[in-house]
């Protein structure tokens, strides 16, 4: 039925056509465009869009308003529409030839045979005639495909179908003439209308393509997603209206009207279980994710480190794993080549994994490890002995939170994490704390709070606080984005790049139009997938994202070389220049020792371009190599292990995550010896300085982003306690000296702070003093009691000696106590993660 | 660009006149609402192959450089025509074409030179077969003088200028047909006429 032919002539004529747009063309439009505001000068292209009259009413108004007071302007216009009116009488005359008689002659046949299905065979033989015309197949299996194509929502396509076969019975009844059919111009005409709407619907809402499609294909996902995703994306997905496409020709994802394509077609992918805020599904996330590493993975993840209690080599079959097929179908609707099996990485990466692992090899680990963690030695109670030296403590700032979205990654998986990916100041400083606000005089302001420490109560547990300066939105500095993102094969899965894609959409909408991204690519070689744009052509942004496929291995490429050029290119003076490094652990990224990548790195950060690191996935994360290139990238490392972390990094946290208000912090802590017999940091292991590198200012430390809060614990001896385990009988310990008035100073401790605003590079200090008070633990603040809970919880998990009788059952119900307001439900996850881990610990 | 997965490719439609942002209703230059409209499709269609088989033959000419390719280029826009339902396109019959057109022109030349963008075509202009008569020579210089101008510039200008000032189309016409954005469009036309005016003020100083 010719009817249906018509759907393959539609899309030639009025497709927008990227495959005949090239990468310049769209560099070239992102800079060219009319420019917006008043008109300042008749060389103002809007000058000659109203010259030809293609004005709209708005820029009409525009330049009347400019011509009214520039008679310079008034000049301009009469030239422009007088050479209008000669290019225009030139051109037109040039001469144009039609076509020739012969052609002319098939036209006239194609016409005179009408348009019956009987015709389809002339039209056959006529395109012959013109060898340049491409052949479009039989009516038949055109009409097949025509069906299948079509992308409608369920009840317009059965209209739309019906329509058309009643009106095309009267084509097949009469011959060749359409006309005397009753045309079925209102009904389509009506069905355009309500297609273009929804065209722009979705040229308005692009998020809801991210995590409508994600959330899509399941009635069962839509039910149980609750707020923190659904709340950047207004209901459309969810409540069940047509998925709607974009205008550039992209394919809409599989699930996306998983209403009216039965999932047996396209499969549910089981991968939407990272999609879900992790709160809502324990088994069957971890299901969802198992299912995406594949059994080899997670075999694979016998990792190094102590303490790994539930046995090494993990089983790979999961009650609820939803089976490989599915997902294969999935990616394989995504346009993910060779779509991934397992997790693991070609071989061609094995033996740089080797390389790059840095944590030291466990005798114990049957298998090498593809994870990898840098050992953790905890930190020890330091006693304050006469050298003025032990009563000083001191590290630098961290900020990532890679180490919280990890563990809880494992116990999502029902695994217990390896205690080297425990960092305790990660699990505490995920949570958001109402602290003191800074004053103008820092960018940040230093809190300290103490009581009694929970699993010893004769021990003080003193926290120290910092707290960011908030920037308001709408004053955040212009963004320069670069988006390096691993394409390798490894990539392949639905917890990586599927992920990474929808995270980084996040992101993407949040920017505006002073900000500019751009996205590199590196696996077999590096490619600029789109050059450096404003933030205000999200569609561009958001084509060239969902454009990214993985494969290939990951050979040398001078993938974070190019990234860092693009963001120097770029460059905003007074604006926040950033490479965001987006992998599941390759860093195969042109530089291949690693000594040389850091001092890389390290070198960039100098020039103002800050490296931000974004792990995903599992089976090979090198969670050790890729906190060290945030930290000497003057950035911070996150893992993204659900959509709802993305959320929470890069939309949430925005602000901290893209804006430094402060480099290179550190944090000294001198102990009054009189007050204090010993003191322990807990965490900031692999953030130890030595004493004289508080005020050196080569030191590389922490950043601070924007809003960010930073927490650190002591726990502390009090002096004149019987002292610590096993040093009652120390015969050389001496007195605590006096201070020089002969009194011993209230003060318990001093808190220095140093830090260098973003674009200095001398640090500034102060310090802040504390004294202590008698506070029993149950009379601390909500947020400390809190704080503190999730420092044991890392204790526990570490085995660590210092926990004395603490068990996960305190934990649980110290946090129960101080959940607060808990607005994005972080807390009550927490109590989730504690509860799953009372099913692994053995003690 | 997804393999085999013809279920996900998007359908295309002609935008309905007047639904976005045109206060001005449909731009097609061709339609005028005064004309009776042919009493059948055959006869419509027979209009406006007479109408536009040269301006086609003269926009695909220039993308394709090759006459003969051109020509083929054109029967087969026109043989997609007849095959389209009339009331879907009639309001934009102009810019259905040209884009038409444009794909296949584009297609063919990718196809044969492997070129990914207008940018890499031949766009040249190409010669006159008809001879000129002495008396329109000097006529015939300035419309020469253009041509050759207009032949110089950026190829996408140089589309854009024709599009608008040759085949009369308005500037959502041609950015349907381009796929440019409107705003691009003004620019792409602003900054060619500049440098026609510029060029062609130093050749002809009356002009």
């Amino acid at each position: 039925m010719t009817t249906h032919d018509n759907h393959d002539d539609r899309d030639n004529g009025h497709e927008r056509d990227d495959q005949h747009r090239g990468d310049d063309q769209r560099a070239d439009e992102s800079t060219l465009r009319e420019p917006t505001g008043p008109l300042r000068s008749p060389d103002d292209p809007r000058l000659t869009t109203y010259a030809l009259g293609e004005a709209d009413t708005q820029t009409a108004a525009l330049v009347e308003r400019y011509l009214a007071v520039s008679p310079e302007a008034r000049a301009a216009l009469d030239e422009l529409r007088t050479f209008a009116g000669l290019l225009g009488n030139e051109l037109r005359t040039e001469h144009a030839p039609g076509l020739d008689p012969a052609r002319r002659a098939a036209l006239e046949q194609a016409l005179g045979d009408g348009v019956d299905a009987g015709s389809v065979g002339n039209q056959a033989a006529v395109r012959d005639a013109g060898p340049a015309a491409a052949p479009n197949g039989s009516p038949a299996p055109t009409r097949r495909r025509s069906i299948g194509r079509l992308w409608w929502p369920a009840l317009a396509a059965a209209a739309l179908i019906t329509f058309l076969f009643t009106s095309s019975w009267d084509f097949i009844t009469r011959s060749g003439h359409w006309a005397e059919a009753a045309p079925p111009s209102a009904e389509v005409l009506a069905q355009l209308a309500r297609e273009e709407a929804l065209e722009l619907e979705a040229m308005k809402r692009r998020l809801p393509l991210a995590l409508g499609y994600l959330h899509g294909g399941s009635a069962r996902s839509k039910a149980a997603s609750p707020a923190p995703a659904a709340q950047a994306a207004p209901a459309p997905s969810a409540a069940g209206e047509p998925f709607t496409y974009d205008l550039f020709g992209e394919e809409a994802p599989a699930g996306a009207a998983g209403e009216a394509l039965p999932s047996s077609q396209l499969g549910v992918p089981p991968a939407e279980a990272w999609m879900q805020p992790s709160g809502s599904q324990t088994t069957a996330g971890s299901a969802g994710a198992a299912a995406a590493a594949g059994p080899q993975a997670s075999g694979s993840e016998s990792v190094t480190g102590r303490g790994l209690k539930a046995g090494g080599l993990v089983a790979a079959v999961d009650p609820n794993a939803s089976p490989a097929i599915p997902e294969q179908q999935w990616l394989q609707s995504l346009g993910y080549v060779g779509v991934a099996k397992t997790a693991t990485t070609v071989d061609g990466g094995e033996a740089d994994d080797a390389r790059l692992r840095e944590s030291p090899t466990s005798p114990s680990a049957p298998q090498p490890a593809r994870e990898s963690y840098a050992a953790i030695h905890e930190n020890p109670f330091v006693p304050l002995t006469g050298d003025p030296l032990s009563a000083l403590s001191t590290f630098g700032l961290d900020v990532d939170t890679a180490s919280y979205a990890n563990v809880r990654r494992f116990l999502n998986r029902n695994q217990l994490p390896p205690a080297d990916a425990v960092r305790l100041e990660e699990l505490v400083n995920n949570f958001d704390y109402a602290l003191p606000q800074p004053d103008d005089k820092h960018p940040f302001a230093v809190s300290v709070e103490s009581a009694s420490a929970p699993w010893a109560p004769q021990h003080r547990l003193v926290r120290v606080a910092l707290t960011g300066r908030q920037t308001v939105e709408a004053e955040r500095p212009a963004s320069n984005l670069v988006f390096l993102v691993d394409v390798s094969g490894s990539m392949n899965s639905a917890d990586k790049l599927p992920l990474l894609v929808a995270s980084l959409r996040l992101l993407v909408e949040q920017l505006g139009g002073q900000d500019r991204v751009a996205l590199v690519t590196y696996a077999n070689g590096t490619r600029l997938a789109l050059p450096s744009t404003p933030g205000s052509e999200r569609a561009t942004i958001l084509a060239a994202l969902d454009g990214l496929s993985a494969g290939g291995s990951t050979h040398a490429s001078a993938g974070i070389q190019q990234a860092y050029e693009v963001a120097k290119q770029g460059f905003l003076a007074g604006g926040n220049n950033r490479v965001l490094l987006c992998t599941d652990g390759d860093f195969n990224v042109g530089i291949t020792t690693e000594g040389a990548l850091e001092d890389f790195i390290t070198g960039q950060a100098k020039s103002g371009v800050f490296l931000t690191v974004l792990g995903f996935g599992t089976g090979n994360l090198q969670d050790s190599k890729a906190e060290i290139l945030a930290d000497r990238g003057n950035g911070a490392y996150a893992y993204i292990d659900s959509l709802n972390e993305a959320h929470k990094v890069l939309v949430r946290n925005l602000g901290a995550t893209l804006q430094t208000i402060a480099k290179d912090v550190k944090l000294q802590v001198e102990f009054n010896p009189g007050a204090v017999a010993a003191y322990r940091l807990l965490g900031y292991e692999n953030r130890a300085l030595a004493a004289q590198d508080f005020r050196d200012d080569r030191k590389d430390a922490g950043e601070m982003g924007a809003g960010h809060t930073v927490v650190a614990f002591y726990e502390v001896v009090p002096a004149g306690l019987p002292g610590l385990p096993g040093t009652a009988d120390l015969k050389y310990q001496s007195a605590p000296p006096p201070d020089a008035d002969g009194e011993v100073s209230p003060e318990l401790l001093t808190v220095n702070v140093r830090y260098k605003l973003p674009d200095e590079d001398s640090g500034r200090e102060f310090a802040v003093p504390f004294v202590d008070g008698e506070a029993g633990f149950s009379d601390a603040s909500e947020d400390f009691r809190f704080a503190a809970s999730v420092a044991a919880f890392g204790m526990i998990l570490r085995d660590s000696r210092h926990r004395g009788d603490v068990d996960l059952e305190r934990v649980h119900a110290w946090a129960a106590a101080a959940l607060g307001s808990d607005p994005h439900g972080d807390r009550q996850e927490f109590l989730r993660l504690v509860r799953a881990a009372q099913g692994l610990v053995r003690r | 660009m997804l393999p085999g997965v013809d279920v996900l490719r998007k359908e295309r439609l002609p935008r309905p006149p007047g639904q976005l942002d045109d206060p001005a209703g449909p731009t097609d230059p061709v339609h005028d609402p005064d004309d009776t409209r042919p009493a059948t499709d055959g006869s419509w269609f027979r209009s406006l192959v007479d109408r536009y088989e040269a301006p086609l033959t003269r926009y695909a000419s220039r993308l394709t450089g090759d006459r003969e390719r051109a020509l083929d280029v054109v029967q087969d826009t026109f043989l997609r025509l007849f095959r389209q339902p009339r009331a879907d396109i009639e309001a934009q019959v102009a810019q259905w074409l040209f884009t038409v057109c444009r794909n296949r022109s584009l297609d063919v030349c990718r196809k044969e030179h492997r070129m990914t963008s207008i940018d890499e075509l031949a766009v040249a202009a190409l010669p006159s077969a008809e001879p000129r008569p002495p008396a329109a020579l000097q006529r015939q210089e300035l419309l020469d003088r253009v041509l050759d101008l207009v032949g110089r510039l950026p190829p996408r200008q140089q589309e854009c200028i024709r599009l608008k000032f040759q085949e009369g189309l308005s500037y959502k016409e041609i950015s349907g047909i381009t796929s440019h954005s409107v705003s691009y469009v003004g620019v792409l036309i602003h900054e060619g006429m500049k440098t026609l005016r510029a060029r062609l003020g130093a050749l002809t100083p009356e002009a």
